[in-house]
C-alpha cells in the first residue's frame, strides 16, 4: 500500500492532474493513462520533495513535463509511421490521430473547441503551457510563472504571443 | 456571427472529475512494480557476485599478462613454427 502522504496528495490533486492531462492530450483514455503515470512518478519522488515550492506547484511541474513528453512521443510515432509508410508504399499505414474526446466540452461547442485545441497543439511548448495553465486551469499569472520557473512578465508575453498566433491561425482557417 | 475570442471559447471548457477507479489502477500498478522489484538482500548479493567476478577477471588477466611472452615463445618452438616474415621462397 502507498504511504498516507501519497493518498493525501492524490485526494487533493487527482482532479487537477486529470484535467491537465485532458487539456494537453484531449482524449479521455490517454488522459487516464497519463494521470496514472504521473501519480506513479509522484509516489516514487514524494520522499525527495523538499518543499522548496508548494506541493501543488511540484505536482503541476511533474504533470506538465509528463504531458509534454507524451505529446513528443506521439509526434515521434507519427514521423516513424510516415517513414514506414513511405518505405512500404501502403497509404493505409499512416497513423490515426487520437479522437477528440474531452468530457469537459459540451456537444454544441465541440467543433469549435476541437479546432481550437488542434491549433493550441501546434503552438510552441511554452506558449501552450502558459495558455493551458492560465485560461483552462485558471491559475493566476504568478502561479503560472512559478510552475514554469520564469517571471510573471515572461508569462504575460507568452500568453500574448500565444493569443496572437491562435487568432492568426483562426483567421487563416476560417477566412474573412 | 462574430467569432468568439480564444479566451471566451476556452472558458467554455468545464472542469471534470477524475474517474473513480483511477486510484485502484494506480495501487495495482504500484503493487505490480513492488513485486517485480528484487528484495534488497538479493540486490546486494548480485552486486557482490559481480564485484567478485570482476576482481577474478582482473587478477587472472594480470597473471596471464606477466607470463605471456614466455608462453608464446615456448609454444612456437614446440610447434616448430616459422617466425620469419618472408612468406614465399625467392625463385632461383
Amino acid at each position: 500500500m502507498p504511504p498516507l502522504n501519497f493518498l493525501q496528495a492524490y485526494e487533493q490533486h487527482r482532479n487537477l492532474v486529470f484535467n491537465l492531462c485532458l487539456h494537453y492530450l484531449t482524449n479521455r483514455q490517454d488522459a487516464e493513462e497519463a494521470a496514472q503515470d504521473i501519480f506513479i512518478k509522484i509516489h516514487a519522488r514524494l520522499g525527495s520533495f523538499q518543499e522548496k515550492s508548494s506541493l501543488k506547484t511540484w505536482i503541476y511541474r511533474i504533470a506538465v513535463n509528463h504531458c509534454l513528453d507524451v505529446l513528443k512521443a506521439r509526434k515521434r510515432q507519427k514521423r516513424l509511421a510516415w517513414v514506414k509508410m513511405a518505405l512500404s508504399g501502403k497509404p493505409d499505414a499512416a497513423p490515426e490521430p487520437p479522437d477528440f474526446d474531452h468530457p469537459g466540452v459540451l456537444l454544441e461547442d465541440r467543433e469549435a473547441l476541437e479546432q481550437l485545441f488542434r491549433q493550441i497543439h501546434d503552438l510552441p511548448d511554452n506558449q501552450k503551457t502558459a495558455l493551458i495553465l492560465r485560461y483552462l486551469d485558471d491559475l493566476p499569472p504568478a502561479e503560472v510563472a512559478e510552475v514554469m520557473n520564469c517571471s510573471v512578465k515572461a508569462v504575460e508575453s507568452l500568453l500574448q504571443r500565444a493569443k496572437q498566433n491562435l487568432e492568426k491561425k483562426r483567421r487563416e482557417t476560417e477566412g474573412p | 456571427m462574430a467569432k468568439e475570442s480564444v479566451q471566451a471559447l476556452l472558458k467554455k471548457v468545464r472542469p471534470t472529475e477524475a474517474p473513480p477507479f483511477l486510484l485502484t489502477r494506480i495501487e495495482a500498478r504500484l503493487r505490480a512494480e513492488a513485486a517485480e522489484r528484487l528484495p534488497r538482500g538479493w540486490q546486494w548479493a548480485g552486486a557482490l557476485a559481480f564485484g567478485l567476478l570482476l576482481l577474478l577477471n582482473v587478477l587472472s588477466f594480470r597473471s596471464a599478462d606477466n607470463r605471456s611472452p614466455e608462453t608464446a615463445g615456448s609454444l612456437m618452438s614446440y610447434l616448430q613454427m616459422n617466425t620469419s616474415n618472408q612468406l614465399y621462397a625467392d625463385p632461383d
